[in-house]
């Protein structure tokens, strides 16, 4: 794998990433936790791209950890409940301004998601400030990024919309939820998750920054043919 | 001190060409390092290493490299690094000068020692303490070159000593680049806009402003082996504070003078200049690099040396034993002694290093006023002020306490805590009657007193649960700006408190 990484490949890695990332925080049922096998043995294939960047010791800990843990379903089962029924991975616990588990927040985060076409579903009762719901719409972003890349446009309204939903919403709160995991259930498996994720986000924060900030001073290429 | 303790598994790596003769160097290494891996590798500074099987074949936690030059690049090296476990930034590479002879192996197995006890220091970076950067000047094909791709730290807030929630700014006051903006109650890092120069993390009062490879104990480290007298050529010794972005040597300078890389010269307080003079430095230079410091920080940078000289000139010392770096000829011998003592570097070391400075001198009498002083001395206006102690909630740096004994409420002051951040004199209610006034100084003979109580109020318990309302002083004032005329109201404000008054409101409305 070559190391020079074209803007469509960047925005598809950090699709995968946030994917991954959202099916660590929902319950691990078996199934599930085939799926994410599969997908740490993808991942573990673009070490020579991962490895590049600062988050990829926190990642690689968290994949270790998480194959270790799968080969006993119920021990993971039984972390996820620990840790989650005393710490809901929830940004209103944070974040709404009125201390309600179903306030302003969860409001302004559905109509964010209904501006982009999504709309809740039914078959996963996850209430949109999940984290694994907010790092779904990030993937759904980074996808749509994606696939603008390769048609070789530039879409500033989306980089802006990333930027915005990592600093107003998920950043704001993962370091917070992430420092009280730290200090309540230190050797709770999902602890190197929350870790991993911390620093996948505040990394991707800073990332769509940088390439906004090239975007806006024109430094960016205009088409895949002349990126990479 | 003889060698320092190595905490972690460290390893020394030399290129192979490293002037003037890496085996010598080696040899003294592993006499001085006897706990650490010392190896010569051959094209180390031409990225040629595959550090990460080095690594795995001997596995280490701290990293030092010794370079004959600059590594052309270092992202290269980061990814290495994280590739095999090890954290990229707790890895210290020195760019070694050619000096001839055993005077040069002396001084470089000094500086890759001094390299290692820094590296003992590091204690790991927070997510938010990174900052991914592009080289300057590439094109914009090779923006997208992940071999590029650089990290470098930047500061970030500790929330558990952060005092924020006091209304405490000093690091969005004291950032040049306006770096620093609040969100959710705290300081949060712009780091678009971070320059790192340092600044914030040399003025936070409880050291809440930490950047993971400049921290004080780090620095510290770094200079206390360098100054050590059992290390080294055992003549004496100049410290220059460097740039971290000058990289070239000093032309003409004598060898006695080492180095130590600071983020800007600009940030340098004056404990940081005047401390190495306790710890067996006989003079100290600050070296800019060749862009110079932007904003205000050079004219900074060269009033904290004039004061620094004020200082020596008190204690009977050349004032040239600390200014910045022009004629480097050999550095005078230590005037003033080696004291064994750590901690000199960080925010409460800072009253400490002008105490050691006055008894290791005798000098314990003089008092120097200036805009450029760390430390501040506060006064209070019995006339005006009303002990609210609205001070002393907000003093970030806990100089102003307030203390509380049976019908008195005390303001205490501590001389040695006071940074003259002036947060006090912004939150007085009294402020415009001069309340209270801050003077920018080093009070020697006030240090030595310590803690002092600036005035004792007495304070007005309410008549119904017994607990205190406020200070007299407090209902004074209130009387006398409400002008009450009625003397039954102006009692009832004085006899009972805000909780118990609403109560009887709600028993009277209750009928």
């Amino acid at each position: 794998m070559e190391e020079a990484i074209q803007l469509f490949e960047a925005a598809q890695l950090r699709h995968a990433l946030y994917r991954f990332f959202a099916a660590s925080f929902l319950y691990p049922q078996r199934d599930r936790l085939e799926h994410l096998e599969e997908a740490v043995e993808v991942l573990e294939a673009c070490t020579p791209w991962l490895c590049r960047f600062a988050f990829y010791e926190p990642w690689r800990r968290w994949a270790e950890r998480f194959l270790e843990q799968a080969e006993q379903p119920w021990g993971l089962e039984l972390a996820y409940m620990d840790l989650f029924g005393l710490l809901p991975p929830q940004a209103s616990v944070y974040l709404d301004p009125d201390g309600l588990m179903r306030g302003r927040l969860i409001s302004e985060l559905e109509a964010l998601y209904r501006g982009m076409g999504l709309a809740p579903s039914g078959a996963y009762p996850v209430p949109p400030d999940h984290l694994a719901v907010e790092l779904e719409f990030m993937a759904f972003l980074c996808q749509r990024e994606a696939s603008i890349w390769q048609e070789g446009s530039l879409d500033l309204h989306l980089l802006s919309l990333e930027r915005s939903f990592l600093s107003r919403h998920l950043r704001r709160w993962l370091a917070r939820f992430a420092r009280d995991v730290r200090r309540q259930a230190p050797d709770n498996p999902y602890r190197d998750a929350v870790e991993a994720v911390e620093a996948f986000v505040v990394h991707d924060a800073d990332w769509v920054a940088e390439i906004l900030r090239h975007a806006t001073d024109g430094g960016l290429p205009d088409g895949p043919a002349r990126s990479g | 001190m003889a060698t320092p303790r190595l905490t972690f598994r460290t390893a020394i790596l030399i290129c192979e060409d490293l002037p003037p003769d890496a085996r010598a160097i080696r040899e003294r290494l592993t006499s001085l390092l006897p706990e650490a891996i010392v190896r010569i590798l051959p094209g180390l500074c031409r990225g040629e290493i595959r550090l990460t099987d080095w690594v795995q074949a001997h596995p280490v936690e701290r990293l030092v490299l010794g370079l004959c030059r600059p590594l052309t690049n270092p992202a290269a090296l980061q990814a290495e690094a994280r590739k095999a476990g090890l954290d990229p930034f707790g890895v210290e590479i020195r760019v070694l000068g050619a000096a001839q002879g055993p005077e040069g192996v002396e001084r470089a197995a000094l500086q890759l020692t001094a390299a290692a006890a820094r590296a003992q220091k590091y204690s790991g970076a927070r997510p938010e303490q990174a900052r991914p950067r592009f080289p300057q000047g590439l094109d914009r094909r090779a923006l997208l070159h992940l071999s590029w791709l650089f990290y470098e730290t930047v500061p970030g807030v500790d929330p558990e000593r952060c005092a924020a929630e006091q209304g405490c700014q000093i690091c969005r006051q004291v950032c040049p680049y306006g770096a620093w903006r609040w969100m959710d109650g705290g300081p949060e890092l712009d780091k678009g806009a971070c320059r790192t120069c340092g600044l914030c993390l040399v003025s936070c009062p409880r050291g809440a402003i930490e950047n993971p490879t400049w921290t004080p104990e780090q620095i510290e480290a770094e200079i206390l082996t360098l100054l050590d007298p059992y290390l080294g050529d055992p003549g004496p010794r100049g410290l220059i504070f460097e740039c971290r972005r000058e990289e070239g040597e000093i032309p003409d300078a004598h060898p006695a003078w080492l180095k130590v890389k600071v983020p800007y010269g600009g940030m340098l307080p004056p404990s940081w200049l005047l401390a190495p003079l306790l710890l067996g430095a006989g003079a100290v230079r600050v070296r800019l690099c060749s862009e110079g410091c932007p904003h205000h920080l050079e004219e900074r940078l060269r009033g904290v040396i004039a004061f620094c000289q004020e200082v020596l000139a008190q204690l009977d010392l050349e004032q040239d034993r600390v200014d910045l770096a022009g004629d480097l000829r050999p550095p005078p011998p230590s005037g003033i002694g080696r004291l064994e003592e750590e901690g000199l570097f960080t925010p409460q070391g800072v009253a400490r290093v002008f105490q050691r400075l006055g008894e290791v001198r005798q000098r314990v009498a003089w008092r120097l006023t200036s805009p450029f002083a760390p430390l501040g001395r506060i006064e209070l206006d019995p006339q005006a002020c009303t002990g609210c102690a609205r001070c002393a909630q907000a003093c970030p740096a806990g100089a102003l306490i307030r203390e509380e004994e049976a019908d008195l409420i005390r303001l205490v002051f501590d001389p040695a805590r006071c940074v003259a951040c002036a947060q006090c004199l912004t939150v007085c209610p009294e402020q415009a009657n001069g309340a209270i006034q801050m003077a920018r100084e080093v009070d020697l003979p006030g240090l030595r007193r310590g803690q002092v109580v600036l005035r004792e109020f007495p304070v007005a318990r309410c008549l119904a649960c017994g607990r205190p309302i406020a200070t007299r002083s407090v209902l004074d004032r209130i009387e006398a700006l409400l002008g009450i005329e009625d003397a039954a109201l102006a009692r009832y404000l004085r006899q009972y408190c805000a909780d118990c008054r609403h109560a009887f409101a709600g028993f009277l409305k209750g009928g």
